[in-house]
């Protein structure tokens, strides 16, 4: 093991073995840093071309190959190293096949320019990368794009922000803790076969989450003030129905004002909590939404009047509703008001407040 | 911050001259934002598709300018942030006939963003 340095300020002999000797590319240490390897960054890098992860992989024997930013002085406080494309019409970075196991933690991606750029790209299946307290903005595409070549990938408490496309377009890839606001298409987009969203928050994209009904779960999410739809539900092909559950879809405003859009098939909801949107159940019946009920443990399908788990701020949504739910009690965890702070906090795990 | 997406009007006033931190993505190219204004700052904004006003200055900006395919925006289509283009668009980079017992009988599509000055 191996432990690395990338400095573009560095005057030295530039070949990685210290913060004087720094590297001054993080493209020179992905092609010399292999498994087990650490490589700490700080400092800003502008980018003439995308960092490509293509020579060297992590392994499940020697560990992944880490990427580590830290802040001027070397030491690891949360601090990024921060990839500028600087408008230059490139992906900050683009993993293949071969990179697999690659560890980010406190690398932000920016200004992508032009071309629906990406900001963390895998343009080939690359299997097991993690991402951890990292940040996407500026990008003409999306911050994350995986489409299905993030394979088995995780972003740990990460953010993406006003990209012109999506915050996080999944696909492999499962979020936790993860933040996407200001985007402006999709907040997140989970896609891929058990992909699943937890503790993310998703505000004032276009749309808060996608979710591609193919078996995938969010739990505990935030959707708020999303142009047009808190989460949709994406009609497709579907063998196991996906779930969102003990999540918070409020203040959809613009076009659509929809909390929850259900194009897909079956799909499971329960223990949510919906307010102040115009709409906050929408193609319901067409989609053959079901709710997990309070009162029973079987299913139900939605229907006028039907008991469920949801519950309804029926003073706020303009839609009303027939079944606020009293027995199922929110209100203990339920910050209201118009602070977008307290707004966000993600409610609790549902069962852990009874039925 | 604040997203402003396709809008160019009920923008964010300028703090000091400086406008900070947002998105203002704009479905065509080459949009005009803060038209009139002078002596702008625009600093950790996505500017893309967009037109400052002339003299502003542009710290750590994304810029550029890419003409959208309808064909692969469909939400932004159907809420006219983007026009429609045709289905023989200029975005169209590859096409494969679909030839069934030697007939052709449709045509896929391959299409893509364009970049443009």
């Amino acid at each position: 093991m191996t432990t690395r340095y990338v400095d573009p300020a560095a005057a030295g002999d530039n070949n990685g073995t210290s913060w004087t000797h720094a590297y001054q590319t993080m493209q020179l240490a992905a092609d010399n840093a292999v498994a087990g390897d650490i490589v700490y960054c700080r400092g800003t890098e502008t980018l003439a071309a995308a960092v490509d992860f293509d020579t060297n992989a992590g392994s499940n024997s020697g560990g992944y190959i880490k990427f580590i930013g830290c802040n001027s002085s070397g030491v690891v406080d949360g601090t990024r190293y921060v990839l500028n494309g600087n408008s230059a019409g490139i992906h900050i970075t683009n993993w293949t096949t071969t990179a697999k196991m690659t560890w980010m933690e406190n690398i932000q991606a920016q200004n992508t320019g032009a071309g629906s750029k990406h900001g963390f790209y895998a343009s080939a299946d690359v299997r097991g990368c993690v991402f951890i307290n990292c940040c996407a903005t500026g990008c003409s595409g999306s911050g994350w794009y995986s489409n299905g070549n993030f394979e088995y990938g995780w972003c740990l408490r990460c953010v993406s922000y006003s990209n012109s496309s999506c915050g996080f377009m999944g696909g492999g890839l499962k979020f936790l803790f993860c933040n996407a606001y200001d985007n402006s298409d999709k907040g997140f987009v989970v896609i891929g076969w058990s992909d699943f969203a937890i503790g993310c928050i998703a505000h004032h994209n276009d749309i808060g989450i996608s979710m591609y009904t193919y078996g995938q779960l969010s739990m505990n999410v935030v959707a708020d003030g999303n142009t047009s739809v808190g989460v949709n539900v994406v009609a497709g092909t579907q063998i196991a129905p996906s779930l969102l559950i003990g999540s918070r879809l409020t203040n959809q405003s613009g076009a659509g004002d929809i909390g929850l859009e259900c194009n897909g098939e079956p799909f499971l909801l329960g223990w949510n909590y919906f307010e102040d949107n115009t709409d906050n159940i929408h193609d319901e019946t067409v989609a053959l939404t079901y709710l997990l009920k309070a009162d029973s443990a079987t299913l139900g399908k939605l229907g006028a009047g039907e008991t469920d788990t949801n519950q309804y701020n029926q003073e706020d949504n303009n839609e009303g509703y027939t079944a606020a739910v009293a027995s199922h009690n929110f209100a203990t965890n339920y910050v209201d008001g118009t602070d977008p702070t307290a707004r966000r906090i993600p409610i609790p795990i549902p069962w852990t407040t009874g039925t | 911050m604040g997203n402003y997406s396709f809008k160019t009007t009920g923008l964010p006033e300028p703090v000091n001259g400086v406008v900070e931190g947002h998105n203002f993505t704009q479905g065509a190219p080459h949009t005009a934002i803060y038209t009139g204004q002078t002596g702008l700052t625009f600093r950790n904004c996505n500017l893309l598709n967009c037109d400052v006003p002339a003299g502003s200055v542009v710290e750590f900006c994304n810029r550029g300018h890419v003409s959208f395919c309808s064909h692969l925006h469909d939400s932004w289509l159907a809420h006219a942030r983007i026009s429609a283009c045709a289905e023989s668009c200029t975005h169209i980079i590859h096409a494969d006939a679909i030839i069934i017992d030697g007939v052709a009988v449709d045509t896929n599509y391959y299409r893509e963003d364009k970049v443009v000055e």
